[in-house]
C-alpha cells in the first residue's frame, strides 16, 4: 500500500520494522523483509515524482572548499531515490577490497566478500544481470575482439566490463512500485520526512520516530526495529539530529557519526591519441547494453606500491552520438567534453578516472546551525581527499599511460587532475556510518546495526568501511539483501 | 552516479597540435611532428620542432640531473658537437625513436612524464636535443 502522509496529521504507525527511505537500499530492505513474513511500513520524504520542495530539503551547507562539487546533482529525494537517476553501473566488490591493507589506515571491512557473494547472486538476479556473468571478465564475454589498448601481458592493469542494468531496472521507483502498492505487508507513507528518532530514555533502542510533512502534520511512526537508508550525508545528519535524549546523537558516543565520509573523486584523466587515428577504439570499448571497458590497477600491483582503488575507461567520442539515453546517463550528455570545440575531439579518445580515497575521520558530516523548511538543522560537509590519495590516483594514471604505450596503438596525455579546488566526485557518497567490529572504529556492527542502540539499522553505502573503486549501487542492494535476512531472523526468532 | 568533470584546458595541448602531422615511424604522438623521416625526405615543420624543444625544456626543468644525465649520453653516443643544429638533430632522431629502442625502455619502465607526456628515455632525449638545438651554446662567441 503507498499512502500520502499529508493530512494525517498525529497519526501512528506500526509494524515490524520501519524502513526509513525509499531508495535501492530502503526499497530493497522493505521487499526483502516483506518476502519473509515481516510487517514494514517505508517512510519517504517525497512523493511518487520529483518536487522541489522535497529536493530543497537535501540542501547541504559546505566548508567552503570547493566540495559543492561533490555533491551537486547527485541525489534525489523522492520515491526511487537515487536511483531515479541511476546510470546502472554494477560491479561487486572483490574479497581485496573488504580486506584491511597496511598503507591504507581505518581499512578492513568486518565481513568478508564471501559474505555477501550469496547477495550478490540475489542482487544480479534482482538487476536481471547474468549470475555467469558477474565477474565482468572481458575476455569471457567476448568483447576483446580487437587489440585491447592495454595488453592482458600487463601485471599492472587488468581490463574490465562494467555491466549495466536494463532500462527497465535503472529507477527503482519505476519498477518496484507495483511491488510495494501490493504487497500485504508493506505500507509506504509519502511526502512524509523523519525529523528524529526517539530513543528510550536509557538510550539504548528506538521507542518511535517522529515524523513531519511541510503542511506541519506531525506522524509518528512505532516499531520493533528500524532501518534508517537515506544516503550517507542524511543518515549520518539524521543521527546527529536525533540528539533530545542522547546528547551528541545516536550511536555517537565515539564522535564517529558522519566520518569517513568518501567519494570517488572523478575527472577528466587525459587523451588517448591513437597512432592510427581511424582505429575506430571507442567502438570496441563503449558497448551499449552489454557493459563498458576500463581498466583498474590489478592487486598485485596496488599490494606492491601501497596505491588505492583506481579505475579508467574510455569515453565513446564524439560524446553526443555515442552516449546511449537509454542507460540513464542523460545528465552526461551536456558535459563539457569537447574543450575546445574545434573538432580535434574526433580524433583524441578522452579517458576518464574515478578513484578510491582513504578513510578520513577530518572527512565529515556535520550539523549546521541553519535549519531546513521542517526545521530539522541541514547538514555541513567537509570533504578532505589527502595529497597522498591524489598521488596514488597520479601513479595510477601513470601506469596506464605506460600499459596504453606499451601496446603500440598510441601514446595517453594525461590532464592535470590532481590540481585544486578538486574535481567532482563521483555521486558515490560514502562512509559516515562505517562498519566495524570495535565500536571505536566505526559506528555500525557487521550487520550494519548501530553499535549502541539495540533496534536501529543503518543501510546503504554509508556503511562502507572503504569505497573501493566500484560503483556502489550493486553493493548497496547486497547487503541489502543480506541485512534484509538478517533482520528477518530477528521477528522470526521474537516470534 | 554522476561525472561533472571540470576541465581545465588553457592552452591548446600539443599532441593536439602535433597529432596532425604526419606519423609514419613513432609510437608517440607527443614527437609525431618530427617524426617522419622516409628516406632523407622530411616532414617536419619549424613549428613542430620548436614544441618538441619546449617538451625538452620542460623536462630539463623538472628534472634537470636526469636531463643531463640523459643529454649527455646521447651527445657521446651520437658524437654530437657542443653546438649544436636542427639538421644535426633531425639526423638522430629517428635513431633515438627506433620502434625497438622505445619499446624497451616501455618495457622496462625507463620513461618520463613530461606534460602529461609519457616519454621514453630516448625520446626525452630527443626532445632535449631538439632544446638544445634552439639554445645558443654557452660557448658561443657573444655578439658585440
Amino acid at each position: 500500500m503507498i499512502i500520502n502522509g499529508l493530512k494525517l496529521d498525529g497519526a501512528t504507525f506500526e509494524a515490524d520494522v520501519c524502513v526509513i527511505g525509499a531508495g535501492a537500499a530502503g526499497l530493497t530492505l522493505a521487499l526483502q523483509l516483506a518476502e519473509q513474513g515481516v510487517s514494514v511500513v517505508v517512510v519517504e520524504s517525497g512523493g511518487l515524482e520529483f518536487s522541489w520542495r522535497s529536493h530543497k530539503l537535501l540542501e547541504v551547507e559546505h566548508a567552503g572548499d570547493g566540495t559543492e562539487k561533490v555533491i551537486e546533482g547527485t541525489r534525489e529525494r523522492f520515491f526511487g531515490g537515487t536511483t531515479n537517476h541511476w546510470g546502472g553501473v554494477c560491479r561487486p566488490f572483490s574479497d581485496f577490497e573488504f580486506q584491511a591493507h597496511d598503507w591504507v589506515p581505518g581499512s578492513g571491512w568486518p565481513i568478508k566478500r564471501a559474505d555477501l557473494d550469496p547477495y550478490y547472486d540475489a542482487a544480479a538476479q534482482l538487476l536481471d544481470l547474468p549470475e555467469t556473468q558477474r565477474d565482468y571478465d572481458a575476455t569471457a564475454l567476448g568483447v576483446a575482439q580487437r587489440k585491447p589498448l592495454v595488453t592482458a601481458s600487463e601485471n599492472t592493469l587488468q581490463q574490465i566490463i562494467w555491466r549495466h542494468v536494463s532500462p527497465e531496472r535503472l529507477a527503482f521507483g519505476r519498477w518496484r512500485r507495483e511491488e510495494v502498492k501490493e504487497h500485504p505487508l508493506v505500507t509506504c507513507v509519502l511526502n512524509t520526512s523523519i525529523a528524529e528518532l526517539w530513543a528510550h530514555p536509557s538510550g539504548t533502542h528506538i521507542v518511535h520516530a517522529e515524523g513531519r510533512t511541510h503542511l506541519g502534520d506531525t506522524l509518528r511512526f512505532r516499531a520493533k526495529d528500524y532501518a534508517l537508508c537515506t544516503g550517507a550525508i542524511e543518515n549520518a545528519r539524521l543521527l546527529l539530529a536525533s540528539d533530545t535524549v542522547v546528547p551528541g546523537g545516536l550511536g555517537n558516543a565515539h564522535d564517529l557519526v558522519g566520518r569517513y565520509f568518501m567519494d570517488h573523486p572523478g575527472h577528466l584523466l587525459g587523451y588517448f591519441m591513437p597512432t592510427d587515428p581511424q582505429a575506430p577504439l571507442s567502438q570496441e570499448m563503449f558497448l551499449a547494453q552489454t557493459g563498458r571497458a576500463g581498466w583498474i590497477t590489478t592487486q598485485q600491483v596496488r599490494r606492491e606500491r601501497r596505491l588505492l582503488g583506481f579505475q579508467a575507461f574510455l569515453m565513446p567520442n564524439p560524446l553526443r552520438e555515442r552516449m546511449p539515453q537509454e542507460l540513464g546517463m542523460r545528465h552526461l550528455i551536456h558535459s563539457p567534453f569537447d574543450p575546445l570545440g574545434n573538432g580535434d575531439a574526433a580524433r583524441r579518445q578522452p579517458i576518464l578516472l574515478n578513484f578510491e580515497q582513504s578513510p578520513t575521520p577530518e572527512s565529515r558530516v556535520m550539523l549546521s546551525k541553519e535549519l531546513d523548511p521542517l526545521g530539522v538543522r541541514k547538514p555541513i560537509l567537509h570533504w578532505k581527499v589527502k595529497d597522498s590519495d591524489l598521488e596514488s590516483a597520479r601513479q595510477s594514471a601513470q601506469l596506464l599511460s605506460l600499459g596504453i604505450a606499451r601496446s603500440g596503438l598510441g601514446r595517453l596525455r594525461i590532464e592535470d587532475f590532481t590540481a585544486r579546488p578538486l574535481m567532482s566526485g563521483g555521486g558515490h557518497q560514502m562512509g559516515t556510518t562505517r562498519m566495524s567490529e570495535d565500536p571505536s572504529n566505526g559506528v555500525t556492527d557487521r550487520d550494519g546495526r548501530v553499535h549502541s542502540v539495540e533496534n536501529l539499522f543503518v543501510g546503504g553505502s554509508s556503511l562502507f568501511t572503504t569505497g573501493g573503486w566500484q560503483h556502489p549501487t550493486f553493493t548497496i542492494v547486497a547487503l541489502a539483501l543480506r541485512q534484509g535476512d538478517h533482520i528477518a531472523r530477528r521477528h522470526t526468532k521474537q516470534g | 552516479m554522476t561525472n561533472r568533470h571540470a576541465i581545465h584546458t588553457t592552452r591548446r595541448q600539443f599532441g593536439l597540435y602535433t597529432a596532425g602531422l604526419v606519423l609514419t615511424g613513432s609510437l608517440n604522438p607527443a614527437l609525431a611532428g618530427s617524426v617522419a623521416l622516409s628516406g632523407a625526405e622530411t616532414t617536419a615543420t619549424d613549428a613542430a620542432e620548436r614544441e618538441i624543444a619546449e617538451l625538452g625544456n620542460l623536462f630539463r626543468q623538472q628534472q634537470p640531473d636526469l636531463a643531463a644525465q640523459l643529454e649527455a649520453e646521447a651527445r657521446t653516443a651520437l658524437r654530437l658537437p657542443p653546438t649544436l643544429h636542427r639538421a644535426a638533430v633531425r639526423r638522430a632522431f629517428p635513431v633515438l625513436t627506433d620502434t625497438a629502442r622505445v619499446a624497451e625502455e616501455l618495457q622496462e619502465e625507463r620513461v618520463v612524464f613530461v606534460n602529461g607526456w609519457l616519454l621514453a628515455h630516448s625520446e626525452a632525449t630527443a626532445a632535449l636535443l631538439f632544446a638544445a638545438a634552439d639554445t645558443p651554446s654557452p660557448t658561443a662567441p657573444t655578439p658585440r
